[in-house]
């Protein structure tokens, strides 16, 4: 109820300061849609559907570019829109790093709390995978003594230090007492063809990243990080019904640069709440596993991020940023 | 005329290949870790040193400033900053394959045909006939061998992941210029320079749909914007979309026979309106050169900063050239030293430092082997060349 108040009570504010020009904004240019992950990732994937929504259902006068900026667990990104300040024809698509890669990186001279937040379009979770090959690997427990034996030899495959998959993978590392050697990659796809590939011993990827290879049978999930299990994932137990109180979740939300336009942030906020009601929409996040269960927007979605952002650097400071960094 | 039909076999020959092995070669794709993308990376690295002519050192300086250039920017595995000039905040997007490439080739080549010409070039109006036409039919057989190497190349090069188009062309140009029996020509007119890049460039954009329909990873943008497209449609690139839509992926494959032969048709049917840009006067022809490098470079980079970069490029490039400095080495420096950079220490991270780890797994140790011998290759043809030239005198 709180949130549907703010939100009226917000349009009303808006509608007050500015009557007639809401809904007649409308992008004059292709509008950059910026990944801050590599492709075929998670992050790529829906943002790679959304854009060709957008376009199926006709929802805008001038093309979504998809453009990948992974580099460096996403400070290219930010670093981009930040230097978009007040252009509102940029827009980004959004996971965790949003958050830990400016508390390990001061330097960047980001504040994502001043970024336009637009609409968080569903929450994500991950999984813990190893090949399918690995026939002594069957639940957590084996897991464990599996990277206890192997010491330093165990390969996790991640996206980057500082990425959420290196917070958990650190998280876990304190939850069990062992130590791995984590080796970045450029985005969860990569990752995923890694583990099928035997390059790489365990990832923690997102359900879709895994999905198609987890259906042929090359890849095996062991534990899932929710807090209760997922629909598509009916046979994994969750971390907590095993006893170990890791818990995560990976908001999906598109973000503008500081001081956009309110009739620009109108704009998307509508065009990215039609998409998020859509069948296609939310078919994709049942089969792949994401919660998509209310459209946060506005000043709501702000403070989502500050508290996320505090939650974070709670949770850096509790594991160490050298365990994430591998410094 | 030339690169139409190079294109053309390279499309063609990629497609078959597809066709024919597309499910052993994602196996194939799946072997290939950090260590045997570095490895290959080293071979391409060695097909630069016969890029640059008889003066060794000057192309290893080429190499390295390119690698310099491609390190300005963030720290590829740790997110950290570096190589920031004059710590001005805009180096930290790093410089652009595009911002260099434009400089060098647009504005360099420029500034170098200006001064070399002093203007005065005079360009030939051509009359394209039947007969010029089916004479140039007969050349073939001049560029056949090149328009091979690049269309296996370009295939290979293509379906591993993250490795696309420009590298596999650039590749193709070193290792035909390599093997040649006259390189000094290339560069200078010789069509099997022409005919490579453009059979494996073709044929390289084939190649990566092969790791997008199998594994899901687009090798490159144009891949990319398939994925979503397929997505939209309920269609999942996977191991097993082949089993699944058999009806969707058969007829895209389809689809590519008849675009290459619309393809080679089209080229051939415009080469009489292309050629029609050779009969510009260069005067006329040069400001429009320069207007397109600014825009184009602005266009893609949305930053004044990246054209003033560019425009500074292109002036180091016509003192490169001028000193004889090869340019090209130090365009494919760019392009590659991420990739290579990333694998050689993702490699080094999962053996913990042990560099034995490119030589013990085979494929990478086959890699490595090649690369030495191409590196070797000018040095001891230039050795034999000397015994014949003084056996010769004897």
């Amino acid at each position: 109820m709180k949130f549907i108040k703010t939100l009226t009570v917000s349009a009303l504010a808006l509608s007050v300061s500015a009557p007639a020009a809401f809904a007649e904004w409308e992008p004059r240019k292709p509008v950059e849609f910026i990944i801050m992950a590599g492709t075929g990732g998670g992050a790529d994937q829906i943002a790679r559907l959304l854009q060709g929504l957008i376009e199926k259902k006709d929802l805008s006068s001038r093309p979504f570019i998809p453009i990948n900026k992974p580099g460096g667990s996403g400070a290219e990104a930010m670093r981009y829109l930040q230097d978009k300040a007040g252009d509102n024809h940029t827009i980004m698509m959004t996971l965790n790093s949003f958050y830990t890669t400016p508390i390990i990186q001061p330097d960047l001279g980001v504040d994502v709390t001043q970024f336009t937040p637009i609409g968080l379009m569903a929450m994500d979770t991950f999984l813990l995978w190893v090949n399918s090959d690995r026939d002594d690997i069957t639940d957590l427990d084996s897991y464990v003594a599996a990277v206890k034996g192997a010491g330093l030899d165990w390969k996790v495959g991640g996206t980057g230090s500082g990425q959420e998959d290196s917070v958990l993978t650190a998280m876990m590392e304190a939850a069990f007492d062992y130590k791995v050697t984590y080796i970045p990659f450029p985005g969860g796809g990569t990752v995923a063809k890694n583990l099928i590939g035997n390059q790489i011993d365990s990832t923690v990827n997102n359900p879709a990243e895994q999905m198609e290879f987890y259906r042929a049978g090359n890849s095996k999930p062991l534990v899932q990080f929710t807090t209760e299990r997922m629909p598509a994932f009916p046979d994994v137990p969750t971390a907590k019904e095993l006893g170990v109180d890791i818990e995560y979740f990976m908001q999906r939300s598109v973000n503008g640069p500081p001081g956009m336009d309110p009739e620009a942030v109108e704009f998307y906020v509508n065009l990215f709440g039609e998409l998020f009601a859509s069948q296609e929409w939310q078919d994709f996040c049942t089969s792949d596993g994401l919660t998509c269960e209310n459209f946060m927007t506005g000043s709501d979605l702000g403070e989502f991020h500050k508290s996320n952002v505090v939650a974070h650097t709670a949770l850096i400071e509790q594991v160490g940023a050298s365990a994430i960094t591998g410094e | 005329m030339a690169a139409a039909i190079a294109s053309f076999i390279g499309g063609t020959v990629s497609i078959i290949l597809f066709t024919m092995f597309a499910p052993p070669l994602a196996v194939f794709a799946l072997k290939f870790g950090p260590q045997e993308e570095f490895a290959l990376m080293l071979l391409a690295f060695a097909t630069f040193i016969g890029l640059g002519g008889d003066d060794i050192p000057k192309t290893i300086f080429s190499i390295l400033l390119g690698l310099v250039l491609a390190a300005v920017g963030f720290d590829i595995i740790s997110g950290q900053p570096r190589m920031i000039f004059f710590d001005m905040v805009e180096f930290q997007r790093g410089i652009g394959f595009l911002v260099l490439a434009i400089g060098i080739y647009g504005i360099g080549e420029m500034l170098w045909t200006l001064e070399s010409t002093k203007g005065q070039i005079k360009m030939h109006n051509v009359k394209i006939t039947w007969a010029r036409m089916k004479e140039n039919f007969g050349e073939i057989g001049q560029y056949i061998n090149s328009t091979w190497v690049g269309s296996f190349i370009g295939f290979f090069v293509g379906t591993l992941p993250a490795a696309g188009a420009t590298p596999a062309a650039l590749m193709s140009y070193g290792l035909s210029k390599t093997f040649s029996k006259d390189p000094d020509s290339y560069g200078k007119g010789n069509i099997s320079g022409v005919a490579a890049p453009e059979a494996a460039n073709n044929a390289a954009s084939t190649g990566s749909m092969l790791p997008m329909l199998t594994l899901g990873i687009p090798g490159s943008p144009t891949t990319a914007i398939l994925l979503g497209g397929m997505i939209i449609w309920g269609l999942r690139p996977g191991p097993l979309l082949f089993q699944e839509s058999p009806d969707f992926v058969w007829g895209l494959i389809g689809s590519m026979y008849v675009a290459n032969v619309v393809t080679v048709l089209l080229n051939l049917a415009l080469i009489p309106v292309f050629i029609r840009v050779l009969a510009m006067p260069f005067t006329l022809l040069t400001p429009i050169i320069f207007v397109l490098c600014v825009l184009g470079v602005f266009a893609t980079t949305d930053r004044m900063f990246d054209t003033w970069i560019m425009l500074f490029i292109g002036v180091v490039g016509y003192l490169m050239r001028k000193l004889n400095y090869p340019v090209a080495p130090a365009v494919l420096a760019i392009v590659l030293g991420p990739l290579a950079e990333r694998s050689m220490r993702q490699s080094l991270i999962s053996s913990q430092g042990d560099i034995t780890t490119f030589v013990t797994r085979p494929i990478s140790l086959t890699c490595v082997l090649l690369a030495l011998l191409l590196v070797s290759y000018p040095l001891i043809q230039r050795y034999t060349r000397k015994r014949k030239a003084a056996a010769a005198t004897e």
